[in-house]
């Protein structure tokens, strides 16, 4: 039962940091409806970027966290100015866009590899100490993880259910032409969806680099999570987007519980696709209703 | 000598995979990350049954294509609900599945151990062990599958998957049924994709889950992009290309691990450039979409 | 057109649509719909956009499941049934959007229209021997019909670079080398020049004429309505408001103030 417990309490702790990246895959993949590979390759850009800033450059932590994500940022930019836009504006399908992705995805993770090597980079905390709740173990950084992940995502939450801008980001995503139409800078739009997505990325990039270390082929790992989890709560809301990454982190803990540690990736994609066949829409999602038959 | 052999033989075993993805992704226009699987399936298929039934090469060849074909047929009715990014993504959540059950289930398949002294084929008696030997097998099987993907891809099926890909609706109005045909199209696919994978197995003699992982499905599908697809000069162009690459650079005189990074931004920057500058491929006849 | 009778007799089909009503989440696109489209006739649809036509044609077609009613062909009940089974039922669809494969040449447009179940199995795909001879068979009889909308000579280009016009007839040729019974046909000569619309209206003249064909027809240019249609429904806001021969429904004045009354010196 204390074992159920912890594992629980893990599961939380994990879907707490699983939430920020799924957004921000979430919101590339809404946004632009592009199906956003080089998410991954933005997360290994983050945690090598948060590792060049802290252990290569002995930065203080606070100035280490704010040069990651100005550089993480930097590198979304990068992305939609150099690949993205250029694609968007020869009017590309969602597919060749995807396709150009994964060739960013590629050509980002071998980069890294070249440059700093590809075995497993560590980043020394000094939060070592665990604490105790009821017989519950977690680190401090597994707090770190709780708390940031959480209020991180609900503050987006908040902006996107009251800004004005965001609601601009879900129209995007409907009809793109509409936007300069209505007055919207449509390419400054895209830059800020890149912008979040980006800085939700590398917050999870740093809080899980910290904790586990990094190699730079780790980005298809979370990027196939993030993305399983956007479709498991249902691609058109933010909150569905948290909520299925939240249980799907429970789960695949459970399934260490359960059965052992080796098979969660079994659970992870047997969850797609029992929710892909019996809920398409996702768990929490909406059915659309249909416009007109294709 | 010997070494031109094993690339000639590594140039036979993706040329087949090349070709059975092409039916899905130049033909069906459905961009499938799951040909690894079936290529793994059919690897193991030949390696258990020759190992622990010990039957002879052309049972076991049937049998794993067999096998790849009813997997191929189940997995259709599942994943061929869904277009575009859903369908990727099924594709993706299958992969991975054949995978982790490759790598787990180590009571039949030994896990991260691999299985190991596979024997060669053996056709009355007579064994096919030297390279020069087993590169003359794989042209062979090579050709019979090229055979087949040229019969097959002049087909009246092929009309129907190219009508259906170039536009679902109308193609429906003229009495074509899309899934049966796209389930068809897997079925094939898969079929075709076993016989690499035996043809690997008995090749290397030892596997292990590794070889047969979303990189290496997702390498196939890069084939095809690069190459071309939807007709059978892009899968070729696609695989000398992909194949011989890696071994031009090593002749530069790289060391191994920077050339193997090198290698792959190549095939990235490339897949970028051609994807936008000539979406159809190096020889392709299928613009993606 | 002589070329083109094919020995299959094909059953003339009789179309019936009772109490059809299709709502898009508050959005009533149709409600109580009733017609019947006879054999050997061409019934227009006609109303203004937004009435409902398009999407009546969906459920016909089984593109739409509709809310409640019943579609019958030749009185048999195939509501629901999806596009292809529909298409097997000798109902050939054309639709409003010139849809032809675009990477496809022209001939094989039209080749897509004889492929038959029994064509796929691995018998007859492996069966190099008579491929050829298959092939050959195939292409003369999509040029018979690619003789007949006068795109012989385009038989070997991509369907994609034809002209709007061109992709239009195409696609009238691909569905009506289908061999239907009865034909959708979605504003055939919606954006065409004059010249490309008499065309039009002449071949489906021929059809009617030859084939025996039960033609539905949305159309909104009056002339090709006057040109072809014998009987004619007037759908409004998803309802049909009046329904008769040309004389009865052009000249019934609510239609003219509803329709063409609007749009004032629109000729009729």
């Amino acid at each position: 039962m204390n074992l159920f417990a912890q594992l629980l309490g893990n599961g939380i702790v994990q879907g707490a940091v699983a939430m920020l990246y799924a957004a921000g895959f979430g919101f590339v993949y809404r946004s632009f409806r592009v199906f956003h590979i080089a998410m991954g390759a933005q997360f290994v850009f983050s945690c090598y970027a948060f590792y060049l800033c802290a252990t290569m450059l002995r930065l203080p932590l606070a100035l280490a966290v704010c040069g990651t994500l100005a550089l993480s940022v930097l590198f979304a930019a990068a992305i939609e100015w150099a690949v993205y836009r250029p694609f968007f504006h020869k009017g590309c399908s969602s597919g060749v866009v995807m396709i150009a992705s994964l060739g960013v995805m590629i050509v980002v993770e071998n980069l890294i590899a070249l440059a700093f090597g590809n075995e497993v980079k560590t980043i020394s905390n000094q939060l070592e100490p665990s604490i105790v709740f009821s017989g519950l173990r977690f680190t401090r950084i597994q707090l770190l993880q709780f708390f940031v992940g959480i209020g991180v995502f609900a503050a987006v939450g908040v902006a996107v259910r009251f800004g004005k801008w965001f609601k601009a980001l879900w129209a995007m995503g409907d009809q793109p032409e509409l936007l300069p139409v209505l007055g919207l800078p449509l390419m400054r739009l895209r830059l800020l969806v890149m912008s979040i997505g980006g800085i939700l990325v590398a917050i999870a990039a740093m809080l899980i680099s910290w904790d586990i270390g990094m190699d730079p082929h780790v980005g298809m790992h979370y990027l196939l999570l993030g993305s399983v989890a956007v479709f498991f709560g249902g691609t058109d809301r933010y909150w569905a987007w948290g909520a299925g990454a939240m249980l799907l982190s429970v789960l695949q803990s459970l399934a260490v519980w359960k059965f052992s540690a080796r098979w969660t990736d079994l659970v992870t994609f047997g969850v797609l696709i029992f929710v892909l066949l019996f809920r398409p829409q996702g768990l929490f999602g909406v059915s659309k209703r249909l416009e007109e038959a294709k | 000598m010997n070494y031109l052999l094993h690339i000639g033989v590594m140039l036979g075993i993706y040329g087949m995979l090349a070709l059975s993805a092409n039916l899905l992704i130049g033909f069906g226009g459905l961009l499938t990350m799951a040909q690894a699987a079936f290529y793994g399936l059919g690897a193991y298929t030949y390696a258990l049954l020759s190992l622990k039934l010990g039957l002879p090469f052309f049972v076991t060849l049937p049998a794993a294509i067999a096998l790849c074909a009813l997997v191929g047929w189940l997995f259709g009715h599942a994943a061929l609900r869904f277009r575009n990014e859903a369908f990727v993504l099924a594709t993706i959540g299958f992969q991975m599945i054949v995978y982790v059950t490759l790598y787990n289930w180590t009571d039949l398949t030994r896990g991260p151990y691999g299985i190991s002294g596979i024997p060669r084929p053996l056709f009355f008696g007579i064994g096919i062990e030297s390279v020069p030997a087993y590169f003359l097998f794989t042209l062979v099987l090579f050709v019979l599958v090229l055979g087949f993907m040229h019969l097959v891809c002049n087909s009246p099926f092929a009309l129907s998957l190219k009508a259906l890909r170039d536009d679902e609706a109308a193609a429906q109005t003229l009495a074509i049924c899309p899934k049966g045909q796209y389930i068809r199209a897997m079925v094939f696919s898969a079929a075709v994709a076993a016989v690499p994978g035996v043809c690997f197995a008995s090749y290397i003699t030892y596997i292990d889950p590794t070889s047969f992982t979303l990189t290496e499905s997702i390498f196939i599908a890069c084939i095809l992009l690069v190459g071309g697809s939807g007709n059978l000069k892009g899968p070729m162009a696609g695989v000398a290309f992909m194949v011989i690459l890696p071994e031009l650079l090593r002749f530069v005189g790289l060391p191994d691990a920077i050339a193997a990074n090198l290698r792959e931004i190549i095939y990235g920057v490339l897949l970028i450039v051609l994807i936008y500058m000539k979406p159809k491929g190096l020889a392709g006849a299928y613009a993606i979409k | 057109m002589q070329s083109n009778s094919d020995p299959r007799i094909i059953q003339p089909v009789e179309l019936r649509v009772e109490n059809v009503a299709k709502s898009f989440g508050s959005f009533v696109a149709l409600q109580n719909v009733n017609l019947t489209c006879k054999v050997g006739q061409v019934t227009a649809l006609v109303g203004p956009n937004g009435a409902g036509k398009t999407t009546l044609f969906h459920v016909i077609g089984g593109n739409l499941a509709p809310d409640s009613g019943r579609v019958f062909l030749n009185g048999m009940d195939v509501t629901g049934l999806p596009p292809y089974k529909i298409a097997r039922r000798h109902v050939g669809r054309l639709f409003q959007d010139v849809r032809v494969f675009p990477a496809l040449s022209v001939a094989e447009n039209i080749e897509v229209a004889f492929l038959h179940r029994s064509d796929y199995s691995l018998a007859t795909t492996l069966a190099w021997w008579r491929a050829e001879a298959r092939e050959k068979d195939r292409r003369e009889r999509a040029m018979k019909w690619l003789e007949f909308v006068g795109l012989a000579d385009k038989a070997d280009e991509p369907a994609g670079e034809l002209s709007y016009g061109q992709q239009k007839l195409l696609a009238l040729a691909r569905i009506v080398a289908l061999r239907p019974a009865l034909l959708l046909l979605d504003e055939p000569t919606a954006a065409l020049s004059p010249a490309m619309t008499k065309k039009m209206v002449d071949l489906i003249r021929s059809l009617v004429a030859e084939q025996k064909l039960t033609i539905a027809l949305i159309e909104h240019n009056m002339g090709v309505v006057r040109d072809l249609a014998d009987y004619i429904y007037f759908l409004h806001e998803g309802t049909v408001h009046t329904h008769g021969t040309q004389k009865e429904v052009l000249e019934n004045p609510a239609v003219r103030e509803l329709y063409m009354g609007l749009s004032g010196g629109m000729a009729i």
